[in-house]
């Protein structure tokens, strides 16, 4: 178990949340306070960076799909950017990999 | 064969701590790496669906029990609750995606009522698991 945390690091018109540690029911709504602030800017386009997580499970999802939704509301483009292990896995195998492009493919 | 019990509170710390806790039990037998990701995962999600669902409306919540067999290349998990079980709710903060999670991450899974209203769900896993075996 690793404690979570968030950064955010914002270019014109574009920004990269990195979440880091454990993205799970005791961290999801910190996450989400993060998210919703980044998505109340005037952005283009978000990308969620998930390469620093070292967990996610079903609240974490939930929060990438809600995050989506709410951009998608609001004109914002918006990715994933992820590496090989659970957080893939999990990714995957929810169908959530296929609702969001990834960075670097 | 290795046993353990562990009891939780079920607060929305409690699946991170039973993460912890089952990785440091399964660590000796030398679990491969894909294992401890499937292993995470499931008591993730079988825990949260406790603090989630099981004891929705109650105050204090009640508790979470967790046990561990381990034989060999074999893990059993089971985690229960004394609370409301997998009854649905139409402001469930989820997805429901926890159970169908844990039937592609684990080897074999099981869920069953109790006498007392609770739930159980039973999880084996296979700790030579390598990619691409499941999920």
């Amino acid at each position: 178990m690793t404690s979570f945390s968030s950064v955010v690091i914002e270019s014109q018109e574009a920004a990269r949340l990195i979440l880091r540690g454990d993205l799970d029911a005791a961290s999801v709504r910190a996450a989400d306070d993060a998210l919703r602030e980044l998505l109340g800017r005037d952005l283009d386009r978000v990308v969620l960076d998930l390469t620093e997580l070292d967990f996610i499970d079903s609240m974490g999802v939930k929060l990438l799909v809600d995050g989506r939704d709410t951009a998608r509301e609001r004109g914002v483009e918006i990715a994933l950017a992820y590496e090989e292990g659970v957080v893939e896995r999990v990714l995957e195998v929810s169908g959530v990999a296929s609702l969001f492009d990834r960075q670097g493919d | 064969m290795t046993t353990a019990r562990w009891t939780f509170d079920a607060t929305r710390v409690a699946p991170g701590k039973g993460r912890q806790v089952i990785r440091e039990f399964a660590l000796p037998a030398e679990p491969t790496e894909h294992a401890l990701g499937s292993i995470a995962v499931c008591v993730s999600e079988a825990m949260t669906n406790v603090v989630v669902h099981a004891y929705r409306d109650m105050d204090p919540p009640g508790q979470i029990d967790m046990e561990a067999e381990l034989d060999g290349d074999s893990l059993t998990i089971r985690v229960r609750d004394q609370g409301h079980g997998l009854e649905p709710r139409i402001d469930s903060e989820g997805l429901g995606l926890g159970l169908p999670l844990i039937s592609k991450f684990s080897a074999a899974s099981e869920i069953a009522s109790s006498d007392d209203g609770g739930t159980e769900i039973v999880m084996r896993f296979d700790l030579r698991e390598e990619g691409d075996a499941r999920g």
